[in-house]
């Protein structure tokens, strides 16, 4: 503060330096004057003997502890000037530095909002989810078991997947999301209700009543308009009379679900793989201590069930790591992309610097005879580059706030979940560090350059663009760099570019011409459809199938690329497979394969007469058939049965389909697309003979499936609704889609990725080709009198030119083949991201490297040809 | 500035000045006309290097400054000791003779 208040009366000392001073030497002077020199010649000797006013000045400034402050706001304010005094080169600087800043803040923004850690949350570093070498996915009995077991835990609880569900209150529906939810689920995150209660153990117990929900803020303010009497109130959820008991705050981030969650009861004798289960660690406790708890609750066998079906050891993972992970290689491309980009752009303007920096020599050279240090001149190239930078990461952040938006437009990714792109303080934090270094770094190469600035001979070579060969060095390692970086981003798009084209060119094991799906909620419901499923699915596909330019219409659990219910299977008689293991369960009608051109290997497909009093039957995939039997004629006529738990009876393989490309295995927590997945073993069981216990346990969460085949496509939908309504109004349609749509969204993530860096690499080619263009086109200008002399003396201009070509080409060449290391060293991250794509893919790092020459062949062109058609006249008259 | 003249030991200046001001507040000019007769033809005190280090001993708090009229009417800035500024001449002053005498002992011996 003191420090602050003398800065500000620094006036007051300069008055009095200089009074101070000035009274000094009109003394000396009456003293010369006194010993008989004339005035003149004794204010002349009084100057020098003092040792010039300024320096003496400058030096005294120096003791002042003020000094630091008003250095630093002094060289800011000449930099802000001087930047200002070529606006041409404040543009550039400022435009180049906004475009990597710009890409820099966009995609930290993104994975920010990707990443965005439940450590906003109370401790939320102490949130631990349930995995094995399957993923996250666990079953009931995994839940209980662990839950009864755990000390070290505090609070256990599990979730299912995402669904829908109408809601309707006085008499208007609303179509709602969330999340089904055990008891001490938001004791996991640490959030307590806003109003009500949140779930209690006593409530999964309890069979009398209708079943609880839990409502969002969000959801209560615009459903119930936040009145507090809505605790208590029953409304109807998916055709069912649901309590509801709380009311929480606004959970942004990774809580999962939106409007709503309904009470989850998961029964210890499920045995099917569907839900994630959260624990939140005690205090003190380490994830370690909690495995090692863990571990010997496996030895005595609580999660046998887990064993049985080959999913390998349970151990918590740390839940923000866990949420991360699918897309943590993908983000750190970006992210890296992005600093990539932004060093080119640095580069380029610290490049601009340099040649400024030789430009300027003279009013260096000139403030240096004032008696300026050369550590005040660089300071001052310093406090330039900071106002420069200043600009472009406010540029930067202008231009990424329009750019993300109209990211999102263009491709509205649930997967980067970018949905949250308002200002995000932490990246705008990130970016202004970045940006102070990036001020720094822009300045070193220019400072080094003042630094060694020699007067004598600045002031000789005067007007001569000459430079010494280290500036001229330091330059070209920029340009490599720049090269190199474009380079890197290029070939990286590029793989994943093809990565693209192999993923939409895979065959898929279906064809989805015409289909659409629609997907029919049965949350809360199936209890009542208990015994009348048969009735109840004939029913609707009567109706469907009745509808004007329906031609087909089926009904499964899942549809190809969705994953169908994981339960267990027993080891088969006669088969390779001797330990119980984890199956894509569906249940199809006849014409299911048919409609999705699924293809028939060998064996017949069901028909109407496997129904619920025939042989048992199944269907099932070429995978299953090869892993079980070793293939698919082996696999025809053998038993297979689910694992004891699931009551099912045994089945004889009548037949073997094609493999279909499915999200399969690890199930609905993974952001893997489908398409890139090895095929699972699949099972298929006739629809009318599904037990209906088996029947509820895939409908308690998963909607149902109607695979409707037309003639139009999809502009049926409305009349199939309103056909089903008028003979099932309780059980709504959720939403219709096709295939098609389906598909591009498991491509979604892969082609926002490919997109975002080709994008990054588009910009990194254009700034690294004027930074060519700019280093070519300085050695034109620096040799122009030269070029020009041996022109006009008749050399032939390839002569003249070549020195100059043969520098743009070696530089490029040397940038490509860095460039090209880099992208090596970066296999290993790069390859989890691709398909059917070595990352040292010949095709791509040609076409890259080709695609760089020819661009900076462009840039080296322009200058030489206008070097080429310099005259002696020209030059000369240019000096 | 004949080249017999030694330059001043490092750090001696600053004792000087203070030695010289101990006598009585005096202005920066007849602190270096006092110098120049001090240490005439033995040391050579260039007078540039004489106001940084008022400065520097201003903002150390040994010297204090004040504007005034002297005797020819010329306002002018007289510099003057502190109490810390007397405490550290004669801490240096001390030192300084110490180092002196090792210093000649040696000399003489050696």
């Amino acid at each position: 503060m003191r420090s602050w208040i003398r800065f500000r009366r620094r006036g007051g000392f300069e008055a009095d330096l200089e009074a101070e001073l000035r009274d000094h030497l009109e003394r000396q002077v009456t003293d010369y004057i006194a010993e008989g020199m004339s005035e003149q010649q004794a204010r002349r000797t009084a100057v020098l003997t003092l040792g010039g006013l300024e320096q003496v000045k400058e030096n005294c400034r120096d003791e002042r502890p003020t000094r630091f402050l008003h250095r630093v706001w002094q060289d800011l304010h000449y930099g802000a000037r001087a930047v200002w005094r070529s606006p041409l080169f404040a543009l550039a600087g400022v435009c180049t530095l906004g475009l990597g800043f710009a890409s820099a803040f966009a995609l930290l923004s993104i994975c920010h909002a990707a990443s965005s850690s439940p450590a906003s949350f109370p401790a939320g570093h102490s949130i631990v989810v349930l995995v094995d070498a399957l993923d996250g996915l666990q079953s009931g009995h995994v839940f209980h078991s662990v839950r009864r077991g755990a000390q070290n835990v505090d609070h256990i609880a599990a979730y299912g997947p995402s669904s829908g569900w109408n809601l309707v209150v006085d008499g208007r529906a609303e179509y709602v999301t969330g999340v089904p939810v055990s008891a001490e689920f938001f004791e996991v995150f640490g959030v307590s209700p806003r109003i009500g209660r949140s779930f209690t153990r006593a409530d999964e117990q309890r069979d009398d009543g209708p079943p609880v929900v839990v409502i969002s803020d969000d959801l209560w303010k615009r459903v119930f308009q936040s009145r507090r009497d809505v605790i208590g109130r029953l409304v109807s959820l998916g055709g069912v009379a649901h309590r509801i008991v709380g009311v929480m705050p606004n959970l942004r981030g990774p809580v999962p679900g939106r409007d709503l969650w309904p009470l989850l009861r998961l029964s210890e004798e499920d045995h099917s793989f569907n839900h994630v289960i959260l624990g939140r660690l005690g205090r003190n406790v380490s994830v370690d201590t909690a495995n090692r708890e863990l571990q010997s609750m496996t030895h005595l066998g609580a999660s046998s069930a887990s064993n049985q079906v080959g999913r390998g050891a349970l151990q918590w993972e740390s839940y923000p790591r866990w949420l991360v992970r699918p897309v943590r290689n993908v983000m750190l491309v970006l992210t890296v992309a992005a600093l990539v980009l932004l060093l080119i752009a640095c580069a380029n303007v610290a490049s601009l610097q340099l040649l400024r920096a030789v430009a300027r020599r003279h009013e260096f050279a000139t403030r240096m005879a004032l008696g300026a240090s050369s550590k005040r001149l660089v300071l001052q190239v310093v406090a330039e580059s900071l106002v420069l930078a200043a600009g472009g990461v406010a540029a930067g952040i202008l231009l990424a706030n329009v750019g993300v938006r109209w990211l999102l437009t263009w491709e509205p990714s649930e997967t980067l979940g970018a949905s949250s792109s308002e200002f995000d303080t932490t990246a705008a934090l990130a970016v202004l560090l970045i940006g102070v270094v990036v001020g720094l770094l822009i300045s070193v190469a220019p400072a080094v350059a003042a630094c060694r600035l020699d007067l004598r001979a600045a002031f000789v070579e005067l007007g001569r663009a000459t430079v010494d060969a280290s500036v001229v060095r330091l330059r070209r390692v920029l340009v490599i760099a720049q090269i190199a970086s474009a380079v890197v981003l290029l070939t990286i798009g590029g793989l994943f570019a093809r990565t693209l084209v192999h993923l939409e060119g895979v065959e898929p094991g279906f064809d989805a011409t015409h289909v659409v799906v629609g997907k029919m909620s049965l949350q809360g419901f199936p209890a009542q459809l208990e015994g009348h499923t048969g009735a109840f699915f004939s029913r609707i596909l009567t109706r469907i199938a009745a509808v004007p330019g329906v031609q087909g219409v089926a009904v499964s659990n899942s549809v190809p690329v969705e994953a169908g219910i994981n339960l267990g299977l027993a080891p088969p008689a006669g088969g390779l497979v001797h330990e119980g293991r984890a199956v894509d369960w569906r249940y199809a009608t006849p014409n299911y394969f048919t409609l999705l051109g699924i293809q028939l290997r060998t064996g017949r497909l069901f028909n109407d007469a496997d129904d619920a009093f025939a042989a048992p039957v199944a269907l099932v995939n070429e995978a299953f058939a090869r892993t079980y039997f070793g293939g698919s004629e082996a696999a025809l006529g053998k038993i297979v049965e689910l694992a004891p738990f699931h009551r099912d009876r045994a089945r004889r393989i009548i037949g073997v389909v094609a493999d279909v490309k499915s999200r399969s295995g690890a199930g609905w927590t993974t952001a893997r697309t489908a398409l890139a997945a090895p095929a699972t073993p699949s099972l298929y069981v006739p629809v009318a003979q599904v037990p209906e216990h088996i029947f509820r346990l895939v409908h308690s969460f998963f909607p149902i499936s109607w695979v409707i085949k037309t003639a139009r496509g999809p502009s049926l939908t409305h009349s199939i609704q309103i056909s089903v309504a008028e003979v099932e109004p309780l059980v709504p349609f959720i939403r219709f889609e096709t295939i098609g749509a389906i598909v591009a969204q498991d491509l979604g993530s892969h082609r926002l990725i490919a997109f975002l860096v080709l994008m990054l690499a588009a910009i990194a080619v254009v700034l690294a080709s004027i930074g060519m263009y700019a280093i070519v086109s300085f050695t034109v200008m620096q040799r122009r009198r030269e070029i020009a002399i041996r022109n006009a003396l008749g050399a032939r201009w390839p002569t003249v030119l070549n020195p100059i070509v043969r520098e743009g080409v070696v530089l490029a060449v040397v940038g490509i083949i860095g460039g090209m290391g880099i992208v090596k060293l970066t296999g290993s991250i790069i390859s989890p991201l691709l398909f059917e794509v070595a990352p040292a893919d010949a095709v791509t790092f040609t076409a890259a490297g080709a695609l760089i020459l020819l661009v900076s062949g462009t840039a080296v062109l322009t200058p030489f040809v206008r070097a080429a058609r310099l005259t002696p006249l020209t030059s000369l008259r240019e000096q | 500035m004949s080249p017999s003249k030694a330059d001043l030991p490092q750090g001696t200046l600053d004792l000087l000045i203070l030695k010289i001001v101990a006598l009585e507040p005096l202005h920066g000019y007849g602190i270096a006309q006092r110098l120049q007769r001090i240490s005439r033809d033995v040391v050579q005190v260039q007078q540039g290097s004489l106001y940084p280090a008022l400065h520097r001993l201003e903002r150390r708090g040994l010297l204090k400054a004040q504007w005034k009229r002297s005797d020819s009417g010329r306002e002018s800035k007289y510099y003057e000791l502190t109490k810390e500024g007397r405490a550290h001449l004669e801490v240096e002053t001390e030192s300084w003779r110490r180092l002196a005498t090792a210093i000649g002992v040696i000399l003489r011996t050696a």
